[in-house]
């Protein structure tokens, strides 16, 4: 973790920027426990995630593009 | 092959298979509660405020899912809930402490509480009267299946793999094919469907109704005559929506019921537990006998009401709250040493009848028959709101009524308390408009079987 702390300061370029380097903190802490816990399949996990929402968000995106359609003409008989 | 291929049986099915989904969750996290709550270092307190967040977010956003369903299309909102139930239940594999935890369940309330108004909506709209009943009990044995199942996926897979985050990264996909069904399968309506027959309408509508009406005006409360809106429909000023004596009444209803069955469900172990003595599997036990006797009741209440009562739903309704109440005060009485076949007769036939009242079974159908099925997403919306209040109270009125001798706990207060909800829930029905009659079902049997017209009742 010190060192991705070292790496997050040189990235953001010292105590100026420190907002930003405390947001980033937050988000690897925000996975540090689960990440543990995974242990050596955390890239798996990180992969399923991303397959499953690529998934769910290509499916949401087709059905909310759909136009509500028009009566089909076969049914009417007026 | 034939059934499976008639355009609403489809249609169900995927509903079906989305309000499967979504109790699948449910359950997932309560019968994995004892696993989380470990890794996360949780108190009684935290965990409390976990699963009041689910439910009070759940029953907040029913109105405005009820209008969304509406106005934007059952098909929509159903695969925003069902995507959302996906994407939640990976993140959830994530959290690392009680209030992400909070968080995440507050999200996923909001977003399941989508699928029951888009559900039912479809069921409404694509079943003609006289087999709403059947097909609306069909779509409610979704969460009778998966209160019973869900425990025995879920469990195992924590064990198999390791860690309880497993089991929710695995759950996760299970809402894809819904997905995937709901893209192929579902329309909004019947006469929209390029891939309907014209039999299968016809069956859904009638062939006069279907000739008569070819409207656009797809929202029933924004139409100024009959033809401008589509088959099946009628038009429903918004205050015969929410100005409805039925409705606030169901509401009522609704809020009583689901007191008493929320109440009952989740606190039958700690009660087989404390008070009978049971070990504790045997006590668990216990919520199976009870949604085991929900799942029958569902089926048995929508084929009474088509067949036995001509697609009237009260009378089942009527009927339910009062044999629960009886019942629930013969379980009150028990104590340990209790026969172990009278404890689940009692559960079995209470979890039968808490199901024959108006959150449990048929009120899809008796909304589109007392209003419209175009206005059932947000009649529905007030009703659940009231409803999942009943939910949420469940908890801390049962805790409050608990009492602690120098033996153990006793339960009879609660009991009594669940038995005097399941009596209300019937009163409040009795004063409901049957839409078949045009009138109260009590009113319809005491003048003799006299119906009234819509406009004659004031009910409606």
């Amino acid at each position: 973790m010190l060192s991705i702390q070292a790496f997050l300061r040189v990235l953001f370029g010292g105590e100026d920027r420190y907002h930003m380097h405390s947001t980033a903190m937050f988000l690897l802490n925000f996975l540090t426990g689960a990440r543990a816990e995974f242990g050596p399949t955390w890239n798996l996990v990180l992969g399923l995630d991303i397959i499953n929402t690529v998934i769910v968000l290509f499916y949401l995106w087709r059905i909310w593009r759909e136009k509500p359609g028009a009566p089909a003409v076969k049914h009417d008989r007026a | 092959m034939g059934i499976l291929s008639q355009r609403r049986n489809q249609m169900l099915l995927t509903a079906w298979s989305a309000w499967l989904v979504n109790y699948l969750d449910r359950t997932k996290t309560a019968a994995l509660l004892p696993l989380i709550v470990a890794s996360l270092a949780m108190t009684k307190e935290q965990t409390g405020w976990v699963m009041f967040a689910f439910f009070i977010c759940y029953a907040g956003v029913q109105p405005l899912a009820g209008f969304v369903t509406d106005l934007v299309g059952a098909k929509k909102t159903l695969a925003l809930s069902v995507g959302a139930f996906s994407i939640f239940t990976w993140t959830m594999a994530l959290v690392n402490n009680w209030d992400q935890l909070l968080i995440r369940n507050a999200l996923f309330g909001i977003a399941q509480g989508f699928e029951v108004t888009a559900g039912s909506r479809l069921v409404a709209t694509w079943f003609p009267m006289r087999t709403r009943g059947r097909a609306f009990a069909f779509h409610q044995t979704a969460f009778t299946v998966g209160s019973i199942v869900t425990p025995f996926i879920v469990v195992p897979l924590a064990g198999a793999l390791g860690s309880w985050r497993w089991s929710f990264m695995i759950v996760a996909f299970f809402g894809v094919p819904v997905l995937a069904a709901i893209d192929h399968f579902i329309v909004d309506r019947p006469e929209r469907d390029l891939r309907v027959s014209q039999e299968e309408l016809e069956y859904i509508f009638g062939a006069d109704e279907l000739a008569k009406k070819h409207g656009n005006v797809m929202d029933p409360t924004k139409a100024h005559s009959a033809e401008e809106l589509p088959p099946g429909e009628r038009i429903t000023p918004y205050r015969e929506i929410f100005l409805n004596r039925s409705v606030f009444l169901m509401l009522c209803a609704g809020f009583f019921q689901l007191l008493t069955n929320w109440g009952l469900s989740t606190w039958l172990p700690t009660y087989g537990v404390r008070q009978l003595k049971m070990p504790l599997l045997l006590a668990g036990s216990l919520v199976s006998i009870f949604y085991a006797g929900q799942f029958c009741g569902v089926i048995a209440g929508g084929i009474l009401s088509d067949k036995v009562f001509g697609a009237k739903r009260t009378p089942i309704w009527l009927f339910g709250g009062a044999v629960a109440s009886f019942v629930i005060i013969w379980a009150s009485t028990f104590q340990s040493g209790v026969p172990l076949w009278e404890i689940y007769l009692s559960f079995f036939i209470a979890g039968w009848f808490m199901t024959w009242a108006p959150i449990g079974q048929l009120f899809a159908p008796y909304l589109a028959e007392l209003l419209t099925p175009g206005a059932v997403g947000r009649s529905l919306g007030i009703v659940m709101l009231g409803a999942m209040m009943g939910s949420a109270a469940a908890q801390p009125l049962t805790a409050r009524l608990i009492i602690q001798t120098p033996t153990g706990q006793q339960y009879w207060p609660v009991f009594v308390m669940f038995a005097i909800c399941a009596m209300l829930t019937s009163l409040c029905v009795a004063g409901m408009v049957e839409p078949r009659v045009g009138r109260t079902y009590l009113g319809y049997l005491f003048s003799g079987k006299k119906e009234l017209s819509r406009g004659a009742s004031k009910g409606f």
